[in-house]
């Protein structure tokens, strides 16, 4: 093991964080919204199928005509959020309006999302389980000065997807939309006391639609991100649960951007571990298996021993009576 | 919107909705039916169980369907006679589809793929008049591998000698490593376990063959079977590789093979496929990085398994594809790299194999 190691097992994390960390925002607008959503693994799946055709549709072979280059990934990838949008207002339709249970409607979701991608994958590849690899992506680039960091640490900010940094500074606005602006405000207190912020004048159902629709989005994106930007095909199945993965994140997390952003990174470079550093002291004498279990053991721990200090938002996963007049 | 109207468009929305994703089942390519098969055999039936994946993953399960067409074309099987099942995402319905396809009275009915193994081995008994294959099968291995039942007489498995394509492929890596100065090469594995060790023996032992002093680095991706699905790791282990000084690596990862070609084009390095030529399968930016593939032809055990019901000559028991079969070889589509000489050193090579000058170990 020496620093290029290390280099390159922090890139590989910054991957696997653009996919937990956008998710898991999802998530953080829908359970703040007072909606839990476990059905991001779902929502993922669909943006993995919808974001790979959105980008063979605007960037790939057969739109040459388009000849949108870049912006035509772009566009792609933003189909794949929209669709995820698209799928998540039955998640709304089923808790808000219809005040189904949000852990059925959640697992219904992430049923469906498996059929439902190969029925789209028919529709836009005509092919069951996959797309054609190799697929149109955005230039990489290399971050300046971090970059020409010496003794290989730099590798882990070469050749990085624009949507890494994307996620990355995505904390900021969403931070201070959700604790600075009105909607922010109005948004968590929908999570925390629907009947209070109904008797202030604010319909409840419609800040948690739009929750839902976001975390949907989000979910696409990173979807989208993941079969168009890191594997350049879409391929049934290839989420393999990142979607709890980020569910957990956002419960380690508090339901905190920023903190979620620190969680993101360091499950992202506890999957990374095994993969780069296995031969680190300590590492090398425990078993791939210990290893891979990190995220999830530190998420029951965190749960088991701070109870109190992870706290969800009061009323999330609880029906409101009065959605229905608003 | 009247209250009865309601009530009937949801339903009706649904059923429109299910027959529309249903009737539109397009015919397997290949097959297109243009009525210019005026002579087939109608006394043969023909089932195929698909695994994960489907018609259409450009991989194993297309194969067995070439295979098949292959057969409909040579008019050993008629089309109406061949009838194919597809299991769900998790493929947990494959049995189901065997013992559909075995009670429609098919004579042969073939799984593609090893997990098809315990189904088969467990419900043959019950249909002596079937014959069933599996392609990379352990079925007739029985309570030796952990299975129910032994001495079946209606069960064939067609396996691979997958060690000795690897081999060929390996004597190709380490001739162009030694060309352009390199002593390092990779393997990239999927699953760990003796059918993924398969073809890592043969690979080492075709570079070793070359040269013994190129060393070998090799990676597995995991111990499940979604390290057949995971291309984020294998490319970041395949990065790790190249970044260790290897110039070429071999994988045999299923999907997540699309890792390795994508750490190839990152690191300017080389890289060679697997069971079908794929080159032919990936963009235009990663083909000058497959300097090959090592092919297993799927498509011949399936066509043979079919010939050989129709004729009688299907035996129970293990049918195993090796060079000498036309089981196992490799591509030549990348005409750039794949040379003349190092061509004519690997037909060299694969008629010593045939001839059995040299045997390539199965494990490593």
């Amino acid at each position: 093991m020496d620093l290029q190691d290390i280099g390159a097992a922090i890139r590989i994390a910054f991957i696997y964080f653009t996919i937990v960390y956008l998710t898991g925002l999802g998530g953080l607008f829908s359970e703040r919204s007072g909606i839990v959503n476990i059905g991001l693994e779902g929502l993922m799946v669909v943006g993995t199928v919808s974001g790979a055709a959105g980008v063979a549709l605007f960037a790939g072979p057969a739109s040459d005509g388009l000849e949108l280059g870049p912006g035509g990934v772009v566009l792609g990838l933003l189909i794949g959020a929209l669709c995820g949008a698209l799928f998540a207002s039955v998640h709304a339709v089923a808790t808000i309006n219809f005040r189904v249970d949000h852990i059925v409607s959640g697992v219904v979701i992430n049923l469906v999302a498996v059929g439902l991608a190969r029925f789209l994958s028919y529709v836009f590849f005509e092919q069951a389980t996959q797309s054609d690899p190799g697929g149109p992506h955005l230039s990489r680039f290399d971050i300046p000065l971090l970059s020409d960091i010496p003794g290989g640490l730099g590798v882990a900010f070469q050749n990085l997807s624009p949507v890494v940094i994307f996620a990355a500074l995505l904390v900021f606005p969403v931070t201070y939309v959700l604790y600075r602006t009105r909607w922010g405000l109005r948004l968590r207190s929908a999570g925390e006391n629907p009947e209070a912020t109904r008797s202030l004048g604010v319909a409840v159902a419609p800040l948690r639609w739009q929750g839902v629709l976001l975390s949907g989005a989000l979910a696409g994106l990173a979807g989208g991100f993941l079969s168009v930007e890191v594997v350049g095909n879409w391929r049934e199945g290839q989420t393999l649960g990142l979607g709890f993965i980020s569910l957990a994140a956002l419960i380690l997390s508090n339901w905190d951007p920023r903190r979620l952003m620190v969680v993101a990174f360091l499950f992202g470079f506890a999957l990374a571990i095994p993969l780069r550093l296995d031969d680190a002291p300590v590492i090398s004498a425990l078993p791939d298996q210990f290893i891979n279990m990190i995220p999830y053991v530190v998420t029951i721990v965190a749960i088991a021993g701070f109870v109190g200090r992870v706290r969800p938002p009061a009323a999330a996963g609880r029906a409101y009576e009065g959605a229905g007049g608003g | 919107m009247p209250k009865w109207l309601r009530t009937l468009v949801v339903p009706l929305a649904v059923l429109a909705l299910v027959t529309a994703a249903c009737g539109d089942d397009a015919p397997p390519p290949g097959g297109d039916g243009d009525g210019d098969t005026p002579e087939c055999n109608a006394d043969l039936n023909v089932g195929i169980a698909y695994d994960i994946g489907g018609i259409g993953d450009k991989s194993f399960n297309d194969a067995a369907n070439a295979g098949l067409q292959a057969a409909i074309d040579e008019g050993l099987v008629c089309e109406e006679n061949a009838a194919s099942l597809e299991p769900d995402a998790t493929g947990s319905n494959r049995d189901e589809n065997v013992l559909a396809l075995a009670d429609d009275g098919n004579d042969l009915v073939i799984g593609v793929g090893f997990a098809f193994s315990p189904g088969i081995n467990e419900n043959a008994g019950d249909y002596p008049d079937t014959q069933f294959a599996i392609i990379d099968g352990y079925a007739t291995c029985g309570t030796a591998c952990g299975l129910t039942n032994d001495g079946l007489t209606n069960v064939t498995d067609l396996t691979f000698k997958e060690h000795e394509g690897s081999f060929l492929v390996g004597a190709a890596a380490a001739t162009k490593a030694a060309e352009d100065g390199c002593d390092t090469v990779g393997f990239l594995g999927g699953q760990t376990g003796p059918l993924i060790e398969k073809f890592q023996a043969g690979f080492e032992a075709g570079v070793a063959h070359v040269d013994d002093g190129i060393e070998v680095l090799v990676e597995y991706i995991g111990d499940d079977v979604t390290a057949f699905n995971d291309a984020v790791r294998g490319e970041a282990l395949s990065t790790g590789m190249y970044d260790d000084g290897a110039c070429i690596i071999y994988h045999a990862a299923g999907a997540s093979g699309a890792g390795l070609f994508n750490a190839a084009v990152a690191a300017d390095a080389l890289a060679i496929g697997v069971d079908s030529d794929q080159y032919l399968l990936v963009s235009a930016e990663q083909q000058p990085h497959i300097m090959t593939s090592m092919l297993k032809r799927v498509d011949t055990a399936v066509h043979d398994a079919i010939e050989q019901t129709g004729d009688g000559s299907l035996e129970a028991g293990g049918q195993v594809f090796g060079m000498a079969e036309g089981g196992v070889d490799y591509s030549k589509s990348n005409t750039e790299l794949m040379t003349d000489d190092i061509t004519t050193l690997l037909d060299d090579l694969k008629q010593q194999i045939i001839d059995g000058d040299i045997t390539v170990p199965e494990a490593p």
